[in-house]
């Protein structure tokens, strides 16, 4: 675990500007419509594709990215080497998977390891439509069949994006700090990568993390990130 | 009575090889023997000595007790012989045949001799006796060497020879009946043993007809489940390489529709909504195909958790609320209170066939309702005990109902009933097969009632967590247990779990062993690399114990788990991690072959972390246990 990016440092310097997007896929004809996309939906995005790894590795490296879209299979490597991979480069972005199975275990999976959301490749046009909105809009987007809970009502269809909440309404009484941090995990960020972002010590990290999730009422950043999903708390 | 009875040989005696069937043949003839033999070695003591006393009166003096000698050493000789035949797997039955028959021979000689003997005086009451004798004798032979007519016959003939003239030259009329009655003696009981092998001939002929239709079988068996996997085969490939164009198609239609929005433009609506439609419709049909070659390859594994059964079919009933109120039909749940059913089972799986289920009701019934609940089997049902045992989760429709004769094919793919025009848009007719297959794949006996008119019931016995696994409900969206602890996750970094432990790396990429000793060392263990096999064992030979494997599943020229095996043959049980950077589900597969924790690469501290957490892992030295005490 070894080579940080230069872009770590510099992501706080290029907030304000237009959110910078980096949609990785092999699959050449579905980053072309995927851009296509997103430019229809907000012609302000600056938009960058890669088509393998190795590619979007290198861009990461280069560019402090906002959001990264990313295919969970890409040719025979499977996303828990991808998001690793990218983060080990240096990506603070928020990853949000995007792919063709549906599994739960496999969303709960993406999450665990560092995903901010996930997006069924073969949903519907209005579907993909309010998802994609809700995730640049800064909210984590999980489908959801796989938002399962004890009061799953609200589940049943996604945050609509006028509904988003901020952090900081949802976290009143802690400290912007500690709120910074919670933002960072939920947008699965490491430990180390959210030190590093935030210039603090990891122990630091770890102190507010505790003090955040005893506020939420969740046990760890997964949970988290499942709770940011359902109540449309904006983490990016 | 000829002993060459060829002409019966097994039923489908082309088939059979004649040498392998004489081989089997005299195999169960020697069991059959030796079983009879050794049961009659009293009797035929005891008889012995009856005639050697009779020869004695008759005067016959140290020739009776030289005769008992003899037919003594005969008799344990032959049991000698029968052990050793018996015992031995490569039985060389001509030979052990030839035996037989010589000592049968051999003792119809004795017994011909006695009466060569005996007959040098005039006839006594002893002659009879003897006589006597004899016959029963021969009925014990039919059992002890009947079973081939050859050998009975080296008994029977020398004793007719001398037994029929004997009696005829020295009994006057009643030795002339007497030698009727003992050759007839002889004759019947040879046709006997002449029947007996026939009937063994038979049943050897049988037995092997048996194995062959077997074997046969397991060879078609083998052969469709070979067609059944290419079949998986073809289908996941197809499915996996259609679905890739069809989600591009998704997206671009996706911007189709946005941009039809904002251009107001009738016709662009109309075209992006028919586009939409035929894309949900193809990609219902790719799901469907890809879950079923799933399925029958077996690559989904049920991970049981306990679930309560209320909050998933409320949730079931949540999903489903918004198609029942577009067709109009009222959506029941009748399920007790949350808490007084928790199931052990993978809710994801059930969640589906559920989905399956209730989705068709809600399909194929035009008005009424559809109820989806759960109740306890009442005890009598399941079992003597209290607590309900299982439950049973049902789907009940208003719908038209199944007839009876089409019950088993509404499970089958792509079947649909009164859809003979395959109108696509009522689906596709993979439902009811994929809900069959999950049944199967998780145990829970699935049961269709229904009739023309009466709507539809389709019911799963799903059992009951048993009071242990009940004491910790695990909420639905928390991992199951053992596989992952998410709050051990995020402090892997500090896991104390390696400190003080000797840990052998085995990679073939030498990039990768040093960063995984740099990592492991970093963990606070004694860490140490081996390129292979072979620089492993070097290393535990040059006195390194590990306390733990971690080795690449590909190595070159051999798997990881010889590796372990070829270290733990040197120091004893070590507990093991396999690392792959496949995704292949046949190595992934075969990596957990071995029944150590398999994780991916790259591999780093969280995934290690939690690979460790399954693991029993004891330092070897006293200095490494106070090491992690503090």
């Amino acid at each position: 675990m070894g080579s940080c990016g230069p872009a770590a440092a510099a992501v706080g310097e290029v907030r304000g500007d237009a959110m910078r997007v980096l949609m990785v896929d092999d699959h050449l004809m579905f980053l072309q419509g995927l851009k296509n996309l997103l430019g229809a939906i907000a012609p302000e995005l600056s938009l960058d594709t890669a088509e393998s790894l190795a590619k979007a590795t290198q861009r990461v490296a280069q560019v402090p990215y906002d959001l990264v879209l990313l295919d969970w299979h890409l040719e025979a490597i499977d996303g828990e080497t991808t998001i690793a991979t990218l983060r080990e480069a240096g990506c603070a972005a928020r990853i949000v998977v995007l792919s063709g199975e549906t599994d739960p275990k496999l969303i709960r999976r993406a999450i665990e390891i560092g995903a901010a959301g996930f997006i069924p490749k073969r949903y519907s046009s209005e579907l993909m439509l309010a998802a994609l909105d809700l995730v640049i809009k800064g909210a984590v987007f999980l489908p959801p069949e796989a938002l399962k809970d004890s009061a799953p009502r609200e589940a049943a269809a996604p945050v609509s994006p006028d509904r988003l909440v901020e952090a900081h309404d949802r976290l009143a009484g802690l400290t912007p700090r500690q709120i910074d941090v919670y933002r960072a995990a939920a947008r699965g960020l490491p430990n180390k990568l959210i030190a590093r972002e935030l210039g603090i010590a990891e122990s630091t990290v770890k102190t507010h993390l505790t003090s955040v999730f005893n506020a939420l009422g969740v046990r760890n950043r997964t949970e988290a990130a499942y709770q940011a999903s359902r109540e449309g708390i904006r983490v990016g | 009575m000829s002993a060459e009875s060829h002409q019966t040989g097994p039923p489908d005696g082309a088939a059979i090889d004649p040498a392998f069937f004489r081989m089997r043949e005299s195999k169960s003839r020697f069991r059959l023997i030796g079983a009879a033999v050794e049961r009659l070695v009293i009797t035929h003591r005891v008889v012995d000595l009856c005639a050697a006393w009779l020869l004695w009166r008759l005067g016959a003096g140290g020739w009776a007790v030289a005769w008992f000698a003899a037919s003594t050493t005969l008799h344990l000789a032959r049991l000698v012989h029968l052990r050793h035949w018996r015992r031995r797997g490569d039985m060389d039955h001509e030979r052990a045949d030839r035996g037989l028959g010589i000592y049968c021979a051999a003792m119809g000689f004795m017994w011909a001799l006695a009466f060569v003997l005996a007959f040098t005086q005039p006839v006594r009451p002893e002659h009879y006796a003897l006589t006597m004798l004899c016959l029963t004798l021969t009925v014990d032979a039919v059992f002890a060497a009947g079973w081939q007519p050859k050998v009975f016959a080296g008994w029977a003939i020398p004793l007719g020879l001398v037994l029929g003239p004997a009696w005829v030259w020295r009994g006057g009329d009643l030795g002339f009946g007497m030698a009727i009655i003992s050759v007839g003696h002889l004759v019947t009981m040879t046709g006997f043993a002449a029947a007996q092998s026939q009937a063994l001939r038979r049943r050897v002929g049988l037995s092997i007809e048996n194995e062959q239709l077997t074997s046969r079988l397991r060879i078609e068996r083998d052969r469709a489940e070979a067609a059944s996997h290419a079949r998986t085969r073809f289908l996941a490939a197809g499915s996996h390489d259609l679905r890739q164009p069809l989600h591009a198609l998704s997206i671009n239609a996706a911007t189709l529709s946005l941009l039809s929005k904002r251009l107001q433009d009738p016709l662009l609506s109309e075209v992006s909504g028919s586009i939409g439609r035929a894309l949900r419709h193809s990609n219902g049909v790719l799901d469907g195909l890809l879950d079923i070659s799933r399925l029958d390859a077996g690559v989904i594994r049920p991970e049981a958790q306990n679930v309560d059964l209320s909050v998933l079919l409320a949730q079931l009933r949540d999903e489903l609320a918004p198609v029942a109120a577009q067709r109009g039909l009222a959506l029941r749940l009748e399920v007790p209170r949350p808490g007084v059913l928790t199931a052990h089972v993978d809710p994801d799986l059930l969640m589906r066939m559920l989905r399956h289920l209730a989705g068709n009701a809600l399909k194929f019934t035009a008005q009424g309702h559809v109820v989806i609940g759960a109740e306890a089997l009442p005890a009598a049902v399941t079992a003597i005990t209290t607590p309900p045992a299982s439950a049973r989760l049902f789907v009940d429709d208003s719908g038209p109902g199944i007839p009876l004769e089409s019950q088993e094919q509404v499970f089958e793919e792509f079947s649909q009933l009164g859809n003979p025009s395959r109108d696509r848009s009522q689906g596709l007719g993979l439902g009811l097969a994929i809900v069959r297959r999950l049944s199967g794949l998780m145990s829970l006996p699935l049961t269709l009632t229904s009739a023309p008119g009466q709507g539809t019931r389709f019911e799963l016995r799903i059992p009951l967590a048993s009071a242990a696994q009940q004491g910790r409900p695990v909420p639905a969206e928390q991992p199951p247990p053992g596989v992952a602890e998410p709050a051990a996750a995020p402090a892997a970094m500090d896991d104390h779990r390696l400190r003080g432990l000797r840990v052998l790396a085995i990679d073939d990429e030498p990039d990768i062993v040093r960063s995984l000793v740099g990592l492991l060392t970093h963990m606070g263990s004694d860490a140490r690399g081996a390129s292979g096999r072979d620089e492993a064992v070097a290393l535990v030979a040059g006195g390194f114990r590990p306390d733990l494997i971690i080795a690449d599943h590909r190595l070159r020229g051999h798997s990881g788990l010889e590796a372990i095996s070829a270290v733990c043959a040197y120091t004893g049980p070590v507990p093991a991690l396999v690392v792959t950077g496949d995704t292949a589900p046949q190595t992934i597969l075969q990596a957990m072959s071995g029944g150590y924790p398999v994780i991916h690469k790259p591999v780093d501290g969280e995934r290690l972390a939690r690979a460790l957490a399954s693991l029993d892992l004891k330092p070897g030295s006293l200095a490494a246990q106070e090491r992690v005490a503090d």
